[in-house]
């Protein structure tokens, strides 16, 4: 049996990309290296992370979630109606996390049991769900943008502490482990991974496939959920439009991190990496004063670069996940 | 042993042939009567004439990005690439002083560039399209910012240039007539030419297209340059209209509302996300649908955001459409264990 | 007897087709029952049936002499049933250890440490020896399958079925894979074997039944029965020996000298001449449909040389060889050759487009008319409209289609891989004459078919393959047929 030497895992290489990247820009970068900058990668970080989390999960199990954005925007939209109206805390986490998680047994369901490809519906569910939060928020708050301030929320996200750890790093933390616990040391991570890696195996072994994946997507919507509403904390405000894109950049994350595009393995901790690197990339280039259509492009083109660069070496087979390299 | 597939029957590929192709058209049927009834206003020239010129440059992107999907691709950096175009021409014509003929070619010439890079990264790379598209959305609408420097350019007067977008062949605007004559250049292109014949096969199925002796990477390529040239065009004749060029593309719930509208009228023209099917006479029809609609709800009153709701709706029902009367793509079936 | 399996009268239906026609089987405890027959016999369906894949249209299935009515994949799994394919049934990117404990996990929590040690116990109790911390796309096909049956001991697995299990093993690993199996026959497993290689069945099995049609031709005890017998129990008919001559033909226009598309074609040599239909028989899978596409430079050639009308050729894609005048018409018609959704006009001008085409890239109407006339009319296609949707013609038609699409570009080599796959009986006859007149007028043609019957009364001559290699070659005549059978199904001992 051939083994591939010593060469470096991928996480090991995204570790490396990420420490070169740091070490760039505490150097080149004034401000880098400091607080508030470490603060806002922090946030970027978290939100972004804890998306990607679950969209881990989901392609794992060998489906997409392009809904992610949508959930987090309609999260937000419920948490400002219900901050309007005047509720706390409680019943803000209860009604978001409920939300996500309701509408991730609509994708799973739509997946499973009415035989779409996850792509299509997820698609529709995130063409719909935006407007609908359009509209429930023009019908009971009256406009497209509301200030949310005063909150829990706000305590998460933003503390004005010495350390650069923010309770909402610790929720992403949480999640990651969480996931990471999920689909390497459970029964459940294994099913959702060979549900992902061959379906008809897993059925015929009596994986329960759909519910499998059902609950996938269902942690994929509640994460998605928690992310917006700790958005709202972090920005201190709702627009309609908040999340748009977070579903094309979760993916991104999750693809560089290592997952296989067709399903059966993703690597928590090489999508947090990326993560990383595409936090570090925005704020950074944010502070190199220059303008912020430089960062876009500058965000795109590494977001490209990472894209293309996993893929023409996966196809070169570069070991992917730490398992591979031991005994 | 094999089993010879039996034919599917006439009734239900022609039915659906026929709702694909013109359901955009009974759409706007109905649309339009809706509007007779609801909003008389909305029917005085200035409207219509206001209308066509603006659906020219979504028209524009809507064809270049129906070669793309027909040939099996999808292209999300079209609305970008028109932005950055407008502001290609900007910098060159304003700033660098630039003869207006060279730098309309050169414009162009970048634009069709940009295609290529797309072009590049799907069939080369290997990306998917979608997301390959979606990352270099965000490097050209970027670039278009940075080449303004965050501001748009204005006055951009020129006897030729201005012509382009605000002059009149007797009653209808040039605009209009580039559209026009896009349209039959695709139309032929689609139907009389080998080209066409190709991109149909490549969008079907590719492997019968590729053991045919068809260069499938090549035809694709091809299909995003063209779409790259088209856009590049769209965004010319929007400077031209404006006398500026643009720099913040008009949003609507985080989404362009070219990509939208472009897309949209791609979908409900009966163009398959899949590939290989779809007309230009229904895409023709998407095309006024979409802009009927965005102009009828301006004159409604209603919400900008209606929109997406609208169009959202309108693309839904036509992958709906697509799926049931289609050969299933978008459906997963039970599948074959080890045959 | 106790049988462990026991099928009675089991029909099965694809469409109009009779796969299945009231087959028996029954298998009894700790031994090896071998399942022969040519293609498209229906072993592989009367497995799949048994495996729960499929349903079956009639007949009783009894395990351990209770009746059982619906029978699905996991049903079977709990009575102890499993069946290991050709393809692997795993997930690539799992581990050995996650692939076995895959369904039968202790606990919702996972020790790795643990999985590592249960998957290694079960390993060693079926007497192999993995790295179970490998990810399974690491493996070899072997070690693939090992882990297969590893995991179907792990599950109680008492009828285990096996479906060309050799098919991708060097000799060493398939002697493994036999002890393998001995071992379980010790154990008292009922293994069902289906082969197509005739000494594997005298080596190993205790049983041979015989399908053919999807007939139960008959079941004897191996130790009373020779290979002539089984063979003739395959074709139906005894062996006769006559000779045929060689038509004339004329120049070489095609060579392959040691041609490799690995790894499903080794060093294979072969002339074609003008005029001559090559026929190119084996057993399903024997590479015959990846010498076609190397030699229409579809695949890359790995080794050798190819030679078009004495020049040497390099083709990197398939218009490189169709510049050359070879054209191949592939068996996958769906997949490969037509465009479901297309007109029949645009389907069968799809190869030919640059001869149509006039200035500027635009197609001339008449010149298009006319090809696609032609063709329909020479094919008999029906009905005749060319506007027609490809996805409303039937199976035949479909195929006609497909050849009219090759005709068009006017070929003088031309490949035909299993042309008559799926094409009900008159239009079969209607291509055998087809092709003939295409020969007579000095086309030449390559034929790949494993219906042996077919391609040695089409051909002038016939070479056979077997796992890639050429192994003979038999002059054109259907009585040949018992000898070809009995060249490609025995061992290289022959």
């Amino acid at each position: 049996m051939g083994r591939v030497g010593r060469a470096l895992t991928w996480e090991a290489w995204l570790l490396i990309i990420n420490v070169a990247v740091i070490a760039l820009f505490a150097n080149m970068v004034v401000g880098f290296a400091q607080s508030p900058a470490v603060l806002n990668v922090s946030r970027a970080l978290t939100i972004l992370g804890i998306i990607a989390v679950g969209q881990s999960l989901v392609m794992a199990a060998g489906g997409v979630d392009l809904s992610v954005g949508s959930i987090f925007g309609f999260a937000a939209v419920l948490l400002a109606i219900l901050y309007k109206l005047g509720y706390g805390f409680g019943i803000m986490l209860l009604a978001g996390v409920g939300a996500g998680c309701f509408i991730g047994i609509i994708n799973g369901l739509s997946v499973t049991k009415l035989g779409f490809k996850p792509f299509i519906a997820t698609f529709a569910m995130m063409i719909a769900l935006r407007a609908i939060a359009y509209f429930t928020m023009k019908g009971t708050i009256g406009l497209a943008a509301q200030g949310v301030t005063g909150t829990v929320w706000t305590d998460l996200v933003r503390v004005q502490s010495p350390l650069w750890l923010y309770p909402s790093f610790f929720i992403l933390l949480v999640a990651a482990v969480g996931g990471w616990w999920l689909l390497n040391n459970t029964r459940f991570g294994s099913w959702a991974r060979g549900t992902g890696g061959n379906l008809n195996a897993a059925r015929a072994v009596g994986v329960p496939v759909d519910r499998v994946r059902i609950i996938t997507y269902v942690a994929s919507g509640a994460l998605a959920a928690v992310a917006g509403m700790l958005n709202v904390g972090d920005i201190q405000g709702v627009r309609t439009f908040d999340g748009a894109g977070m579903e094309l950049l979760s993916l991104a994350a999750v693809i560089i991190g290592g997952a296989s595009l067709a399903g059966g393995s993703a690597s928590i901790l090489g999508t947090l990496l990326a993560v990383l690197l595409i936090s570090l990339v925005k704020v950074g280039v944010s502070l190199m004063g220059i303008a912020l259509w430089y960062q876009q492009i500058i965000t795109g083109a590494v977001l490209l670069a990472a894209l293309v660069l996993t893929r023409l070496s996966l196809r070169r087979g570069i070991a992917r996940t730490e398992k591979e390299l031991t005994k | 042993m094999q089993v010879a597939q039996a034919g599917k029957t006439w009734s239900s590929l022609r039915t659906g042939e026929l709702i694909r192709n013109n359901a955009s058209w009974i759409a706007l049927g109905a649309l339009v009567v809706f509007l007779l009834i609801s909003a008389p206003s909305f029917f005085t020239g200035v409207n219509f004439l206001d209308m066509l010129k603006s659906a020219s440059e979504m028209g524009l992107v809507a064809i270049g990005e129906t070669l793309v999907i027909l040939a099996g691709g999808f292209d999300l950096s079209v609305a970008a690439i028109m932005l950055l175009g407008g502001m290609v021409f900007g910098i060159l014509f304003m700033n660098l002083g630039l003869p207006v003929g060279v730098a309309v070619l050169a414009t162009l010439a970048t634009t069709v560039g940009l295609g290529l890079a797309n072009g590049l990264l799907v069939t080369k790379v290997k990306l998917p399209a979608f997301i390959a598209t979606f990352a270099t959305m965000f490097v050209f609408t970027g670039a278009s910012f940075a080449l303004g420097e965050g501001r748009a350019i204005y006055h951009i007067r020129d006897p030729f240039f201005t012509f382009l977008g605000q002059g009149k062949l007797g009653m209808v605007p040039i605009p209009s007539i580039i559209f026009i004559v896009v349209v039959i250049i695709a139309y032929l292109l689609l139907s009389t030419t080998r080209f066409g014949r190709t991109i149909y096969a490549v969008g079907g199925n590719e492997n019968a297209a590729y053991m045919s002796g068809m260069n499938v990477d090549r035809t694709r390529l091809i299909t995003y340059m063209i779409s790259g040239f088209l856009s590049g065009l769209a965004g010319l004749i929007l400077t031209s209209r404006l006398e500026a060029a643009q720099v913040v593309a008009a949003q609507v719930s985080g989404y362009s509302v070219t990509l939208l509208d472009a897309i949209a009228a791609v979908m409900i023209g009966g163009i398959s996300i899949f590939g290989g099917k779809g007309r230009m006479s229904g895409l023709i029809g998407g095309i006024l649908l979409i802009q009927v609609l965005t102009n009828g709800i301006a004159t409604l009153g209603a919400d900008s955001n209606f929109h997406l709701l609208a169009k959202g709706l309108l693309m839904a029902l036509a992958v709906g459409i697509d799926i049931y009367f289609g050969s299933g793509v978008g459906l997963r079936r039970r599948p074959k264990l080890h045959s | 007897m106790n049988y462990m399996v026991q099928m009675k009268d089991v029909c099965k239906d694809f469409s109009d087709v009779r796969v299945l026609d009231c087959v028996d089987l029954q298998i009894e405890p700790g031994t090896v029952h071998a399942l022969v027959g040519e293609n498209g016999a229906g072993k592989s369906t009367l497995c799949k049936i048994l495996a729960g894949f499929y349903p079956r249209d009639g007949g009783e299935i009894l395990v351990s002499g209770q009746r059982v009515g619906k029978l699905d994949s996991r049903r079977a799994l709990e009575l102890g049933i499993s069946m290991i394919y050709q393809e692997p049934n795993l997930a690539p990117l799992m581990t050995v250890a996650e692939n076995i404990m895959l369904g039968q996990e202790p606990g919702f929590v996972i020790n790795a440490n643990q999985s590592f040690r249960r998957a290694e116990e079960i390993l060693a109790t079926a007497g192999f020896d993995l790295n179970v911390r490998l990810p399974v796309s690491h493996l070899t096909a072997h070690e693939k399958q090992l882990v297969e049956i590893a995991k179907a001991i792990s599950l109680d697995t008492r009828v285990l079925i096996m479906d060309e299990a050799t098919a991708a093993l060097s000799a060493v690993e398939k002697e493994h894979l036999f002890t393998v199996i001995r071992k379980l026959k010790e154990q008292g497993v009922g293994v069902i074997y289906v082969t197509h290689i005739l000494p594997e069945v005298f080596e190993l099995a205790e049983w041979v039944t015989v399908l053919r049609n999807g007939e139960n031709i008959g079941t004897r005890k191996v130790s009373e029965v020779t290979t002539d017998e089984v063979i003739e129990m395959m074709v139906g008919h005894k062996l006769t020996k006559a000779t045929v001559e060689h038509r004339q033909t004329g120049m070489e226009v095609l060579r392959l000298e040691n041609v490799s598309n690995l790894p499903e074609v080794h060093g294979v040599s072969l002339s074609l001449f003008q005029g001559e239909i090559l026929g190119i028989g084996g057993l399903a899978g024997s590479g015959q449909r990846e010498l076609a596409r190397v030699i229409f430079g579809a695949d890359r050639m790995d080794a050798g040389e190819m030679y078009v009308f004495g020049e040497k050729v390099d083709f990197k894609s398939p218009s490189d060889a169709m510049n050359c005048g070879i054209s191949l018409v592939p068996r996958d018609r769906k997949g490969e050759s037509l465009v479901p959704e297309m007109s029949l006009g645009h389907n069968v001008e799809m190869a030919s487009l640059p001869t149509i085409t006039k200035l500027l890239g635009i197609i001339d109407p008449s010149q298009e008319r006319a090809m696609i006339r032609n063709q329909i009319q020479q094919l008999d296609i029906v009905p005749p409209m060319s506007g027609k949707v490809m996805e409303e013609f039937s199976g035949g038609n479909q195929q006609k289609a497909a050849i009219a699409k090759w005709l068009a570009t006017k070929p003088k080599i031309l490949i035909l891989d299993e042309p008559t796959v799926g094409v009900d009986i008159r239009t079969r006859e209607y291509l055998y004459g087809t092709l003939s007149e295409l020969a007579k007028e000095g086309i030449s043609l390559l034929l790949t078919s494993s219906d042996l019957k077919e391609v040695l009364r089409l051909s002038n001559r016939v070479l056979l393959m077997r796992k890639g290699r050429f192994v003979n070659e038999l002059p054109g005549d259907p009585a040949m047929e018992n000898e070809a059978l009995r060249i490609i199904t025995l061992g290289e001992e022959e």
